[in-house]
């Protein structure tokens, strides 16, 4: 397991909540192109991640791994006001979707959840929303890291 | 390559049969102290005497459920390697009491956030009362 994989929990626990017409892992619309009809759309991109030594000797010890996910949320209504609350509530959803759990069977529920999110500009008739996910996981041994394809 | 003379992070650490892993910190000690003697005219001591040597150890890990298992008074062998810089062969030390490892008590403490970690410390004895039961090895 790793990264990849949480990234691919969170894809299945996003369009589970049924929220979205759309939950993709390949980027932002305007770089792959998307229906017009897709009015609430999440796209999930890797965006940092760090490795942390806290315990025991290398390279038997386990290393944590420390990463962050962008998920933009987009949604395109006419009224301007509708539009913004319910891209908030996409957030929401997001938050209640992913907070606690244990992504993969991988990452630690204590270190899983949205931990901010930015307004971007709005486009009429789109509004963005970039959620930040973090998450944790532990690789037991410093040469145990997944290379299954 | 010679062995760097300086040495980083915990490996092989044992009590008795269970394995300790997870080891964040441990703390060897030779707990010797020292009496001296000065009279009549002394300025300075005139004797030191080393008469009390009470060794001990303390590890703290992550894994709190094991630490936390062993019931105080346990006796067993305790061993723990501090391993070279360099990983080179030799460098690393290894400290071994063989039977006379007492276990004495385990604090746990767990931070908002963060990972847990219990502190267990052990005493140990000479059963002749007069050998080091704290051999240091290099490995």
């Amino acid at each position: 397991m790793r990264d990849r994989d949480v990234r691919n929990a969170i894809h299945d626990a996003l369009v589970a909540t049924g929220a979205f017409d759309g939950v993709v892992l390949w980027g932002l619309p305007e770089e792959y192109g998307s229906a017009a009809s897709q009015l609430a759309l999440a796209a999930i991109e890797p965006d940092s991640s760090e490795q942390r030594d806290e315990w025991d000797s290398q390279p038997a010890g386990g290393l944590t791994v420390h990463s962050r996910v962008k998920i933009t949320l987009l949604l395109r209504a006419d009224d301007p006001v509708l539009r913004d609350e319910a891209a908030e509530l996409l957030v929401d959803t997001v938050a209640n979707a992913l907070n606690g759990q244990s992504l993969a069977g991988l990452t630690l529920p204590a270190w899983t959840r949205v931990t901010g999110w930015q307004w971007q500009p709005a486009v009429p008739p789109e509004r963005r929303i970039t959620v930040s996910c973090n998450y944790a996981y532990i690789v037991e041994g410093w040469n145990a890291y997944d290379t299954t394809e | 390559m010679p062995v760097s003379k300086a040495n980083i992070n915990w490996s092989n650490v044992q009590f008795g049969s269970t394995p300790i892993t997870r080891v964040t910190a441990a703390m060897f000690g030779l707990g010797g102290t020292l009496i001296k003697f000065k009279g009549d005219t002394d300025l300075y001591p005139s004797i030191i005497a080393n008469v009390n040597n009470e060794p001990h150890a303390s590890i703290t890990t992550a894994d709190v459920g094991t630490m936390m298992n062993f019931a105080p008074g346990t006796g067993g062998t305790l061993t723990a390697q501090l391993n070279d810089a360099k990983a080179l062969t030799g460098g690393a030390v290894v400290f071994t009491v063989t039977n006379n490892a007492v276990f004495e008590n385990a604090d746990a403490n767990a931070q908002h956030a963060q990972f847990g970690t219990c502190a267990g410390t052990f005493q140990f004895y000479a059963s002749d009362g007069l050998t080091n039961p704290l051999v240091l090895s290099r490995a």
